[in-house]
């Protein structure tokens, strides 16, 4: 080793990995060599880099993941299991192993924060494919399933930039509020969606929103306007502080099939919009005579 | 496309994980690319073979337990089923696959440990780094002849990195020193060294500069070599 060699063996150790890297401009590339060339210790000093890196690339062997493989290729299965059964339910829901199909109106009940948690799921499954998800509610409640997604790991600020997530907030007007909603899933469609989701969390008895009569017509009419579009909608009914007659009426009476736990069912309790819209009508004449 | 249940040539095989570290031609990844897109399953289990175990190491640097690296990586794959339609191929589908696994990893540590904020651990101004070797190994820098030289040069280990995989205390000293590498350091050097991914894998893979991935990795390196070294010099002198 000599004192001309501007190099001191700390600076080479420093710039090790540079080196092994290729990483080093060419001049200082040559000082290093040149030093290893007289300088034992530094030479042994990156023959036990080069060792490391190898005996690192060796570690990997002997990892037994045959099982875990076949558990990912049982769900792949599964999947398409699922998908065959019935063709025409082709959109992964998003909570339990369920499918749905395009035109489905469902009720999700939710009762605390893990199973709201969990309804986030459907938005989900929709973002990371290419379907266009709505968030339709009151403010409240739009920023927590926005809090929530992030939480979770969605990028809601690229989403929403993207036009892939939509915030719709309500209106005290059933027609005004079918409409609106009417011409956002429109204009999803023309720019290309292939399906649409929408998560409502409906503001009953909340300001700027329908009263509650309005609402159940609202849910009904939503019924026959989801089957108009490439589209799953999912209300959430939180049966914790809603009332009795909004989960019968609005949750079982308006919605074909309903979400619990992670089941999806076809809904008995479900009435037809138009039946459901007469019997709402004649309630409201009645109430009136009384 | 395969038969639900049957094993056949796409079925997934005990020995096919070692190969991540291969590039996949363009235009052999179009056709992978189009036979998931059908659905087929050998094309999946191609997916499996190649990339599943180096998820299962990546995923075990950010959660506690291997029974859910192992959720996280399934939750991966399904992730992977529902995006392969609206993957365009601005990356390596690799890429996509890992990008997708340290996006669920990092958000299931975060819920994990709620209490330490996982993005501290990820910034590299909070690990300031320490030298490769200890100062003290080197002369002081008044030293009137050989400044910044070694005073305690690092010995010939004497043997080939294959023999000294032979011992399994070896092997268990490396694990454990990369183990208590900080995740920056650790990820880089399990995709570099471990997973053998080019340097330009890794940094698009985690986003982060290429000088910045020769850092962490010259951290990570020089800690498992210090651990080896202290091993080999911890030992009697006849067994080295």
């Amino acid at each position: 080793m000599s004192q001309e060699t501007t190099l001191r063996c700390q600076e080479l150790v420093a710039l090790a990995t540079d080196y092994l890297e290729g990483a080093l401009p060419a001049h200082q590339h040559r000082h290093m060599e040149a030093h290893v060339l007289v300088c034992a210790g530094c030479e042994a000093y990156l023959e036990q880099m080069r060792h490391v890196v190898a005996l690192t690339g060796k570690l990997r062997e002997g990892d037994d993941t045959l099982a875990s493989r076949q558990r990912a290729l049982s769900l792949f299965r599964e999947r398409l299991q699922a998908r065959r059964k019935d063709p025409r339910r082709n959109v992964e829901l998003g909570i339990g192993d369920n499918w749905a199909a395009p035109g489905d109106h469902l009720a999700y009940f939710w009762e605390d924060d893990r199973e709201f948690d969990a309804g986030m799921g459907f938005l989900e499954a929709g973002l990371e494919d290419r379907d266009y998800c709505f968030v339709f509610g009151f403010d409240q409640a739009n920023q927590k399933v926005l809090e929530r997604l992030r939480q979770r790991g969605t990028d809601v600020e690229g989403l929403l930039q993207a036009g892939r997530l939509t915030v719709v907030g309500g209106n005290a007007s059933p027609e005004a509020m079918l409409s609106n909603i009417g011409k956002l899933f429109q204009a999803a469609v023309a720019s290309g969606a292939p399906l649409i989701r929408l998560l409502g969390n409906l503001g009953w008895g909340r300001a700027n929103w329908p009263g509650e009569e309005g609402i159940l017509a609202f849910e009904a009419q939503v019924t026959e306007a989801a089957r108009q579009f490439p589209c799953v909608i999912l209300c959430m009914y939180d049966v914790a502080s809603l009332s009795g007659r909004i989960i019968l009426k609005g949750g079982f009476e308006t919605h074909p099939a309903t979400v619990r736990g992670k089941q999806l069912q076809e809904n008995p309790h479900f009435v037809p919009t138009e039946q459901f819209l007469a019997q709402l009508e004649k309630r409201t004449r009645l109430g009136h005579l009384h | 496309m395969g038969v639900p249940g049957r094993s056949g040539p796409e079925a997934v095989s005990p020995d096919a994980s070692q190969v991540s570290g291969r590039p996949v031609p363009p235009a052999e990844e179009g056709q992978l690319l189009e036979e998931l897109r059908r659905g087929e399953e050998r094309a999946f289990a191609t997916l499996l073979n190649r990339y599943h175990a180096s998820l299962i190491r990546l995923a075990r640097i950010y959660v506690r337990s291997s029974a859910v690296a192992e959720e996280v990586v399934q939750e991966t794959w399904v992730g992977v089923l529902r995006g392969i339609n609206q993957f365009e191929g601005q990356s390596s589908l690799k890429t996509w696959i890992f990008r997708i696994l340290i996006n669920r990893a990092h958000t299931r540590a975060e819920r994990e440990s709620r209490s330490i904020p996982f993005s501290a651990l990820f910034d590299p101004a909070a690990d300031p780094g320490e030298p490769a070797v200890s100062p003290e190994r080197f002369l002081a820098a008044g030293h009137p002849q050989w400044p910044g030289h070694w005073s305690s040069p690092p010995q010939d280990w004497g043997r080939s990195p294959e023999e000294l995989l032979l011992s399994k205390e070896v092997r268990g000293r490396i694990k454990k020193a990369i183990e208590a590498l900080p995740p920056s350091q650790r990820e880089v050097v399990t995709l570099r060294d471990m997973e053998q991914w080019s340097s330009e894998e890794v940094c698009n893979a985690l986003g982060i500069s290429e000088t910045n991935q020769r850092v962490l990795l010259h951290r990570a390196r020089s800690k498992v070599r210090q651990a080896l070294e202290d091993y080999f010099t911890g030992l009697p002198r006849g067994s080295r």
